[in-house]
């Protein structure tokens, strides 16, 4: 080849490949703020040259591949903490509402004044007052008992029930755009090219996938993204994608299922454990199931222990079939926190509120209403370990350390994402400063490679007129 | 390191984030008054004041119950009281009335008193407490004395022990049965103080010397059996006051714990506000500087 075309060739090629670089560094700056973007470079490389006396000839630049700068081992770390992340979040979130429910002094002062109503009684069996005040007291147990129990199986129900379902929605939008994604970089890459930017989107998708549930994620030989359940069913393989499916339990609580070609459903709820989708379903079956259970134990013992002793005694208000005082009548109705109420007997005659023991001793007999006030102190739960009052306080600092610790770790999974989202940025971010620097770099290559051009031209220039 | 733009407003916006979590925690602690706000902002130590505020409502329950036992015991007492002086002035009556110096006449004029301070000594022993009658055990409802046509008395209440709590797991019984007192059932030599009184009027009614003398033993029995049951009812009133102090000086033992645990300390409080302030200012102008510059800013 004729050297002097060579290098009109070479400045040519040198100026396609400058103008490749400045349209990636635009690209870079045009992106420097988009989610999940990783900056790219172009590869420069020398072209091949050709063999000449005395040596080698370079035949310029050349543009060797164009390349996301990514860590791939930090993204399969952000992933595993962003499931944790997600677990903690929504875990967070519904046992501060839990807290709400407990919060305040409210019961505790309560719980003592229907105690204290007692011993009023007995200091005065024969008064109305004292009676009705009981009475009044002891509703407000019980509607607090009950209103606790519902918003509890509330939350269940309405507010985690309804997050799931949205959850679900999401899962499946976004396993549906990594297998479209999937189609496109197989295509992309066909060519033997990087799809850098569906590559990025692919990641990002993964990334929010793993902040709603816990997934395992790995790529295959053909750079398709292969995406199972924990319990190995496949969510995404290829270009397809299967669908998560909410379904209800016996109590009609959501379950989350895998469903397969044939329709055929495959229930995951219990192995369900990361992402917000997990700290929902252990926020329900875990955390709140047990406050439910304590509401229970609590209320059914408090039921079952004051009518025990309450049927045994005598009211002061004369039963006209038997002449005598009325008896065997139970204090609180219900079979547990959710039901729990005073006898609507009581309510129509508070005479009937049986604070004597023997009933040719009224109306004096203060013994059962003394009895029934010592059970404050008598150890009736937990197998005969604990109070009612300890019972109670016991629950709600285990509330409060629940919560605490889902706040701990939870925002010790935002530090770890903010550490390692840092990382991400430091290897992947665009930095303006740098980017500056390569338009500047690249703009002069730009100026020389025209100016070798205009120097050849010259060169021809004088040639011609000789 | 690499540091990129992003990363710098990213480091930023979570240092200000976090710096306004804290101020904010800070803010309501002062503003509250109180460290703890939340269950989870310290769950033992709010398991820890609901503790203490139970025991503070169930002392002041032991307080009401206490007060209550105190004043029916200190009726009860005042009734004795009462009760003892009479039968003191019928035995000093009896022993003037069972000299030579008294006579037909003063003995019948005497009687007339005797049988006053007989119906007083029935009206005590019918007496009442807030609508109650004291003396007469479960059946506070029913006067407990009856006198009869022939002047003798009847008991109309029952055994009844009238207890109250006194503290946990522990109970005060504070009455004193009327049969006891006047009657002396149950008691080791127990005498019939209305019996013994009626027997003198009748004594003295009927001009019986004799009679009349033979009751002054038994008078000094009646005034010492009074007097041991009002020796009873002393101790129940010693343990009740002895026990109200006790409760006072616990309440305000529990106060001061509850305080402790709950109240925030203010000095302190104040101090970490401060600084939290501060490092919040120092943020924000890091901020301010760090923002405004890229090499964008000196290229031509």
């Amino acid at each position: 080849m004729s050297a002097i075309n060579a290098v009109l060739h070479i400045a040519k090629e040198s100026l396609l490949a400058q103008q490749k670089a400045l349209q990636v560094t635009g690209h870079n700056i045009a992106n420097a703020n988009t989610e999940g973007y990783s900056r790219q470079r172009v590869k420069l490389e020398t072209a091949e040259p050709v063999s000449h006396l005395p040596g080698q000839l370079g035949l310029g630049v050349k543009v060797a591949e164009i390349k996301r700068v990514v860590d791939r081992f930090l993204s399969t770390q952000i992933n595993e903490e962003t499931q944790a992340n997600g677990r903690y979040e929504s875990q967070k979130a519904t046992l501060e509402k839990v807290e709400m429910i407990f919060y305040g002094e409210y019961f505790n002062d309560l719980f003592s004044r229907f105690w204290n109503a007692w011993d009023d009684l007995a200091n005065n069996p024969t008064a109305q007052a004292e009676r009705t005040t009981l009475l009044g007291v002891s509703e407000e147990v019980a509607s607090f008992l009950r209103k606790a129990y519902q918003d509890l199986a509330l939350l269940q129900k309405r507010d985690i029930g309804q997050g799931m379902r949205e959850t679900v929605k999401e899962i499946n939008r976004l396993t549906k755009e990594i297998a479209q994604l999937n189609t496109k970089i197989l295509a992309g890459e066909a060519g033997g090219q990087n799809a850098n930017d569906f590559r990025d989107k692919r990641d990002l998708a993964l990334t929010q996938l793993a902040q709603l549930i816990n997934v395992n994620g790995f790529e295959d030989s053909d750079g398709t993204l292969v995406i199972l359940t924990t319990d190995g069913k496949t969510l995404v393989e290829g270009s397809s994608s299967w669908e998560l499916v909410v379904g209800a339990d016996k109590n009609g609580l959501e379950t989350i299922n895998w469903q397969d070609r044939d329709g055929n459903l495959y229930d995951i709820t219990s192995r369900t454990t990361g992402g917000k989708l997990g700290g929902w379903i252990i926020s329900r079956d875990q955390y709140i199931a047990s406050y439910k259970e304590d509401l229970n134990t609590f209320a059914k013992t408090l039921m079952d222990e004051i009518n025990k002793l309450h049927r045994t005694g005598y009211g002061i208000s004369i039963d006209p079939n038997t002449n005598e005082p009325y008896t065997g009548i139970d204090f609180f109705t219900g079979t547990n926190a959710s039901n729990i109420s005073v006898n609507s007997d009581l309510k129509a005659d508070p005479g009937k509120i049986a604070a004597a023991t023997a009933k040719d001793a009224i109306p004096g007999d203060n013994r059962n209403a003394l009895n029934i006030g010592a059970l404050r102190y008598n150890y009736l739960l937990n197998s005969g370990t604990t109070t009612f009052d300890n019972f109670y306080q016991s629950l709600i600092s285990r509330v409060g350390s629940d919560v605490k610790q889902s706040q701990n770790f939870y925002s010790h999974q935002q530090d770890m994402l903010t550490y390692l989202d840092g990382f991400r940025e430091s290897v992947s971010g665009v930095s303006i400063d740098e980017e500056m620097m390569n338009l500047l770099v690249q703009q002069r290559a730009y100026q020389a490679s025209a100016k070798v051009i205009t120097t050849v031209n010259e060169l021809l220039d004088s040639l011609l007129r000789i | 390191m690499r540091i990129t733009n992003k990363y710098i407003a990213d480091s930023i916006v979570n240092a200000i984030r976090k710096s306004t979590e804290k101020l904010a925690d800070i803010q309501q602690e002062v503003s509250t008054g109180k460290k703890v706000n939340r269950l989870s902002d310290d769950p033992i130590t709010a398991g820890r004041i609901l503790d203490y505020g139970s025991i503070l409502k169930s002392a002041e329950q032991f307080q009401r119950n206490n007060q209550f036992g105190l004043s029916w015991a200190q009726q009860t007492e005042s009734t004795l009281d009462a009760v003892s002086v009479i039968l003191g002035r019928v035995k000093e009556l009896a022993v003037y009335q069972s000299t030579d110096t008294a006579n037909k006449e003063t003995r019948k004029a005497t009687a007339n008193e005797v049988w006053n301070l007989y119906n007083e000594l029935i009206r005590l022993g019918n007496a009442k407490f807030q609508g109650r009658y004291i003396f007469s055990g479960f059946k506070t409802d029913v006067s407990p004395f009856q006198k009869q046509p022939d002047n003798s008395v009847i008991y109309n209440g029952d055994k009844g022990e009238f207890q109250i709590h006194l503290a946990e797991n522990e109970t005060i019984t504070i009455n004193l049965t009327g049969e006891e007192v006047f009657q002396g059932v149950g008691l080791p030599q127990g005498v019939n103080i209305f019996n013994i009184v009626k027997s003198v009027a009748e004594a003295m009614d009927g001009n019986d010397r004799d009679g009349i003398a033979s009751q002054i033993e038994e008078l000094t029995k009646g005034i010492n059996q009074v007097n041991q049951e009002r020796a009873k009812i002393g101790g129940v009133i010693t343990r009740l006051e002895n026990t109200i102090k006790l409760f006072e000086n616990y309440k305000n033992n529990v106060t001061e714990l509850l305080s402790n645990v709950q109240d925030a300390d203010m000095a302190d409080a104040m101090t970490r506000l401060a600084t939290q302030q501060t490092l919040y200012q120092a943020s924000l102008s890091a901020a301010a500087k760090i923002m405004q510059k890229t090499l964008l800013d000196f290229l031509g």
